[in-house]
């Protein structure tokens, strides 16, 4: 009788463990509306593509993983402007039910982020590493790291090479400030003996900026960090050589684009540059994604595609765990830490804000690479 | 229905704008590209004044129209003794000047990195916050605009910025002080760009300078010569086509990887075949 009692009750243990097992690691989500507001017109349409691209990739991953899970994505374009961003904002949810919202570059992102957080919805902002955005204990997040990490990467690399006059030119709107000011922070917190020579922003559209590159010759910088879109790069680059005029030519993330090795394929030479992806990388989740990526788009993603593709897997992630419980969602993203992904081990902290480590790469014989040493 | 009294208040943003600008162009003739800068001009100052000091929304309201109307008075002492492309020349200048403080002056304005958070309108307590009260707000002060605009119009005041459109040199060989008429009408439409500009930046929350340069002032130029010049009524259904067009497309079922771009494009031959066919606006009574 005691033996079949206790085969009974470890029937049952077994029964209602396998239960529990089966249930915590099914979906707690059936449906999933996603809104994705990026600048897919205008100037910043490439990289607004590039993360439309990732989101995509990501989405049909997870659709594979979770075949009970249908995950709809809804894209509007921004045209890069925060009425535009509040204009798609309210179009996605003029379209039915929103769970999460990623918006892709700093305006746009700042601009929704009260009326995500009013209708509570999750906002997982890409591109957007403007540092207002850091708000506590709420449903907004991102996977573009704050601006000081970026610049903390390029002071190092600044302070090592002990260049004497450091050059900078931004362009004018907030990544460009944002970035600028954090280096000059941290060059200053680190002690370097690097004197700041010259500091001049720019009009995004600008093409000629030989009367900056003048005074940086002048100046004798013998080192210029240029924040601005790839195409101002090409142009400040080409008209360096123009100007016999080669001083170390340093560049921060959305330099690496293609518009920056077919303007300028001579010139782009040795230009150095802080990244957080690097689609040839050893880890799997990078190889995985390079593969997947070049397969379905013909050709190797980017940084911006890779935060596309981490923000999405984030919040599908988030969701299939908590199902809508959005107290759950937020508390699972802020507890990450180290937790893997395309743009390294992803850390994120009590106000939303994602940390990783930045490096350096370098265009070399024609093509973006990983800088060695 | 949210998503429709958001557009409606974008709307009667734009139709205060339109309104304002046809006083200064399709009733004076005055080519003005100005506009954008005063619409930032009360933005910031009605941002700026909230977030600083103790005032409410309407007293901000208020001050910011008068730095407009200061602004545009000064501007306008010298502007008003050109017309035609000169006046196009010199106001697009001022734009690019203001344009240029909103960027540079990060002190003040916080530069590119814009002004978050900026709050709703209160009144006696009660907080503008659902949208479809701030609706209720902004169409009562296109209503008094349009009003006020009517009044103008209809005014020997208006008929004499009507006969300067026609021909400033025969008005003033009658004595009439024909640039004082011009400043005077610049001030005015200046001031209810300002009203906008509070609106939008307390309904958005967030400014920053992209919204007021060059660009947007030849959107709102757009928008008044397509509902057509010298009509008051043109001005807001031009700013109803131009606001709810680009919105409508949208929803056309292109597929993601182009849509945008499609939008575009149809937007764009919308125009040109809207102006081929109907050159003188929807509603115009006069070309310039």
């Amino acid at each position: 009788m005691k033996n079949y009692l206790g085969a009974v009750l470890a029937i049952g243990v077994i029964a209602v463990g396998g239960w529990y097992l089966v249930n915590s690691s099914a979906p707690k989500v059936d449906a999933l509306t996603i809104g994705v507001i990026e600048s897919l017109t205008g100037n910043a349409a490439y990289y607004g593509e590039e993360t439309r691209k990732g989101v995509e990739l990501a989405k049909k991953e997870l659709q594979e993983k979770y075949g009970d899970v249908v995950v709809v994505t809804n894209h509007q374009d921004s045209f890069y402007t925060p009425k535009g961003g509040v204009d798609a904002y309210n179009a996605i949810r003029a379209s039915g039910p929103v769970d999460a919202v990623i918006t892709h570059a700093s305006p746009i992102t700042m601009a929704v982020q009260p009326l995500a957080a009013a209708d509570g919805v999750l906002q997982m902002a890409v591109s957007a590493s403007v540092k207002n955005y850091s708000s506590p204990n709420d449903l907004s997040f991102r996977t573009s790291a704050s601006t000081d990490f970026e610049a903390e990467r390029i002071a190092q690399f600044i302070s090592e090479k002990k260049y004497a006059r450091l050059g900078i030119l931004f362009f004018q709107n907030d990544i460009g400030v944002s970035v600028s000011e954090s280096l000059k922070a941290e060059l200053a917190k680190r002690g370097a003996e690097t004197t700041i020579v010259f500091s001049e922003g720019f009009v995004i559209t600008s093409t000629d900026f030989k009367t900056q590159l003048a005074k940086l010759k002048a100046a004798g910088a013998d080192a210029v960090y240029i924040v601005g879109l790839a195409s101002n790069v090409a142009n400040i680059l080409n008209q360096a050589a123009d100007l016999s005029y080669g001083p170390q030519f340093l560049g921060f993330r959305s330099s690496e684009d293609p518009t920056l090795l077919t303007n300028a394929p001579t010139a782009s030479e040795g230009f150095i540059y802080t990244y957080n992806f690097d689609p040839a990388g050893t880890s799997a989740p990078v190889q995985n994604f390079s593969k997947a990526f070049e397969e379905e788009y013909g050709h190797q993603p980017d940084a911006y595609a890779a935060e596309g593709y981490a923000g999405m897997k984030l919040i599908v992630e988030a969701f299939v765990r908590c199902g809508k419980d959005y107290a759950c969602v937020g508390s699972y993203l802020t507890s990450l830490n180290d937790s893997p992904s395309v743009l390294g081990n992803l850390t994120f902290d009590e106000n939303g804000d994602v940390k990783y480590d930045f490096f350096l790469k370098t265009v070399k014989d024609g093509r973006f690479v990983a800088l060695e040493n | 229905m949210e998503y429709l009294v958001h557009l409606a208040i974008i709307f009667a943003i734009y139709a205060i704008l339109a309104v304002s600008l046809q006083l200064i162009v399709g009733f004076t003739g005055l080519i003005s590209l100005a506009h954008a800068a005063f619409y930032g001009v009360g933005a910031y100052s009605v941002a700026l004044i909230l977030e600083n000091t103790g005032f409410g929304f309407f007293p901000a309201l208020v001050l910011g129209i008068l730095v407009s109307a200061i602004a545009a008075f000064l501007i306008g002492i010298v502007l008003s003794k050109f017309r035609d492309d000169y006046y196009a020349l010199g106001s697009l200048g001022f734009t690019v000047i203001v344009f240029s403080i909103f960027l540079n002056w990060q002190e003040l304005t916080r530069g590119p990195l814009g002004i978050p958070g900026i709050n709703r309108p209160e009144l006696f307590g009660f907080v503008f916050s659902e949208n479809i009260v701030y609706l209720g707000l902004a169409l009562i002060l296109l209503g008094l605009c349009y009003a006020f605009s009517t009044f103008v119009t209809k005014s020997s005041f208006g008929r004499a910025l009507q006969a300067i459109r026609e021909d400033e040199v025969a008005l003033s060989v009658f004595g009439y002080h024909t640039s004082w008429f011009k400043l005077a009408v610049f001030v005015m439409g200046a001031g209810m760009a300002a009203i906008a500009g509070g609106l939008f930046a307390s309904y958005i929350t967030f400014i920053d300078p992209s919204s007021f340069g060059v660009p947007e002032s030849v959107f709102m130029l757009s928008v008044i010569i397509l509902g057509g010049l010298g009509s008051l009524r043109g001005a807001v259904i031009g700013a109803l086509v131009l606001v709810l067009l680009p919105e409508a497309l949208r929803f056309v079922g292109f597929t993601p990887d182009i849509a945008a771009q499609m939008r575009q494009v149809i937007y764009g031959l919308m125009l040109v075949f809207l102006m081929l066919y109907r050159p003188q606006g929807l509603a115009g009574t006069y070309r310039l």
